[in-house]
């Protein structure tokens, strides 16, 4: 015969059993009925306006206060900025981000005539912390399309690389060749050891990536992927082109966002920001587990 | 994390959420060895000197004061919310702590690039203006608190775009909930018109004021009711160990979900040469 404590004990068990059996579900953000995105929007998007036809560079940047200005202005000015590139205010959101967060290690993908890629730079180097960036890209030639009438003549990489060395950047950015994805995958190591640094910050690889890259549900998944293992506790993740009904583009970053927390390995902070003129989304996430 | 935890301050709250990871776990900013190292007043970027521009320059006079360091945002942390503002256009904002201003012109100028033909004040300020003594950091007092504002404002040529409302923040923001509030039919015409006119409601709020806890609770209690859904709160100094050990804007992180009403999506971010820290939260329910 049992006492009471006995089957208080075997209860107990059972209890814990099953409990050890079903673990809580993963922790998703935002209401259990999520409200549809376009009534979270509140500022006008394009309603009412024509999209813009070409990137407007801001009065209160002057292209003569430093050399990386002045290539950024240029750049704009190209047809090949538009629509693909950051716009000017969407990229001076990336680099005061990169100007407070300072990371020691950014990873790119997608590359493109190298805006982004010199936004990040520039405060890298302002940061002077010896930050450095790993853009990857195909460097695949540029064809005409339905926004573009121009086309790239000469090879992608070299006219990337003159634009890095003319704005005074070569030495903070790494240009990578090739399958984004494949190639991240191959430098895991040396990505994880880096980012530390003498002053007292943890190193432990990726601490901010920049993820522009194949925009497709699959592509954009295996940059994330690849990216992850190396992504430092704490590190941060920035998704262009979230919001696909504006960006035109396959909804591989949305896809992302929205199941982050459960195709992700990690675990995620995210806020999604709206962008200027054309509201093509930015999305902050932090990863906190 | 033990072998790295021997010379890594234990923060003093522990983590909200269960299951989640101590904060200092997520930091690979570089942290400050001795006091030599700590700036003693906030570096200009030499890339944002723009000739044309006067609400730069006034914001480059403003940070020369003796005043503006340590408690005016600093010049990457500003840029970092004008960056946003401009991205977000908010059609009207809140700022909750003006202090001399630097905040507020940061983002006036920005929410005047999108609505630069706006007729009336776009940005609300909301500050005690009290006069300040002497502090950690800061040699002198100031005790025309306001008049300095003006004075800052009027050079950056943003005086018609700002709303001054002087006094404790929260009764102030809750008196004027009947500016704020969108009508339901407002609301409904705005939804209904592909022109997105302002059917009330705040868009953006910067709360950096009472550094209680029972302060920001109040200002963020005071805010809710008129912030749009999708609209986005900025909380400064988030991270206490770093700025002075004000723990209210970190309490309210660490238990949004049982204070707010609504649903926020949020991420914490690092704010540079010192990490004050920031949060964006987004209202998503």
């Amino acid at each position: 015969m049992k006492t009471l404590a006995e089957y208080q004990r075997a209860i107990a068990r059972r209890v814990w059993r099953w409990v050890s059996r079903h673990p809580s579900p993963p922790r998703v953000q935002g209401p259990r009925v999520p409200i549809p995105r376009e009534r979270l929007e509140h500022h006008s998007g394009l309603w009412g306006r024509e999209h813009p036809r070409e990137w407007e560079w801001p009065a209160y940047l002057d292209p003569a206060a430093a050399p990386w200005l002045a290539t950024l202005r240029r750049l704009y000015a190209s047809p090949l900025s538009f629509p693909a590139s950051l716009s000017p205010e969407a990229g001076l959101l990336v680099h005061a981000l990169v100007r407070n967060i300072r990371p020691r290690v950014v990873v790119e993908t997608g590359t493109w005539i190298g805006i982004s890629s010199i936004w990040i730079a520039s405060a890298l180097q302002a940061n002077g912390d010896g930050g450095r960036l790993h853009t990857f890209d195909l460097f695949l030639p540029i064809r005409p399309d339905q926004w573009r009438d121009a086309e790239l003549e000469e090879d992608r990489v070299g006219f990337v690389r003159r634009n890095f060395a003319e704005a005074g950047l070569e030495d903070v950015i790494e240009i990578h060749q090739g399958n984004s994805h494949a190639n991240i995958r191959a430098m895991q190591a040396t990505l994880a050891a880096a980012g530390g640094n003498a002053s007292g910050g943890r190193g432990g690889g990726v601490q901010l990536a920049y993820l522009d890259g194949d925009h497709g549900v699959e592509g954009a998944c295996q940059d994330l992927w690849a990216v992850e293992p190396v992504l430092a506790t704490g590190g941060y993740i920035l998704l262009h082109d979230i919001f696909p009904e504006y960006s035109g583009d396959e909804d591989g970053p949305r896809h992302i966002l929205d199941r982050v927390n459960e195709i992700g390995a990690g675990v995620y902070d995210k806020c999604e920001v709206c962008l200027s003129p054309a509201n093509y989304g930015l999305a902050v996430m932090r990863r906190v587990g | 994390m033990s072998d790295a935890s021997a010379d890594t301050p234990k923060p003093k709250s522990g983590p909200s959420r269960p299951g989640a990871l101590p904060r200092h776990a997520l930091a690979f900013f570089p942290r400050l060895r001795d006091e030599a190292e700590h700036p003693t007043a906030w570096a200009w970027p030499g890339y944002l000197d723009a000739a044309s521009c006067p609400w730069l320059g006034a914001l480059r006079d403003l940070y020369s004061t003796p005043w503006a360091f340590p408690a005016s945002l600093s010049p990457e942390a500003g840029l970092m919310l004008f960056a946003l503002v401009r991205n977000l256009r908010p059609r009207v904002a809140i700022e909750i702590g003006s202090f001399i201003g630097v905040s507020t012109i940061w983002m006036a100028a920005a929410m005047r690039e999108a609505q630069p033909d706006a007729s009336g004040p776009i940005l609300h300020a909301f500050d005690d203006f009290g006069p300040m003594a002497p502090g950690p950091w800061r040699d002198e007092r100031l005790d025309d608190r306001l008049g300095l504002f003006r004075r800052s404002l009027a050079a950056a040529d943003l005086e018609r775009f700002v709303a001054i409302h002087p006094g404790d923040s929260s009764t102030q923001v809750r008196a004027l909930h009947g500016l704020f509030r969108p009508s339901p039919e407002a609301v409904r015409a705005a939804w209904a018109s592909p022109i997105a006119d302002w059917p009330g409601g705040v868009d953006f709020a910067l709360i950096d004021g009472n550094h209680t806890v029972e302060g920001v609770r109040r200002d963020f209690e005071a805010v809710e009711p008129v912030l749009n859904t999708g609209g986005y709160v900025m909380l400064h100094d988030t991270i206490p160990e770093q700025c002075g050990d004000h723990q209210g804007p970190r309490h309210l992180l660490d238990h949004l979900g049982s204070v707010a009403r609504g649903v926020y999506e949020r991420c914490e971010l690092h704010t540079a040469p010192l990490n004050y820290g920031m949060a964006l939260l987004r209202r998503v329910g």
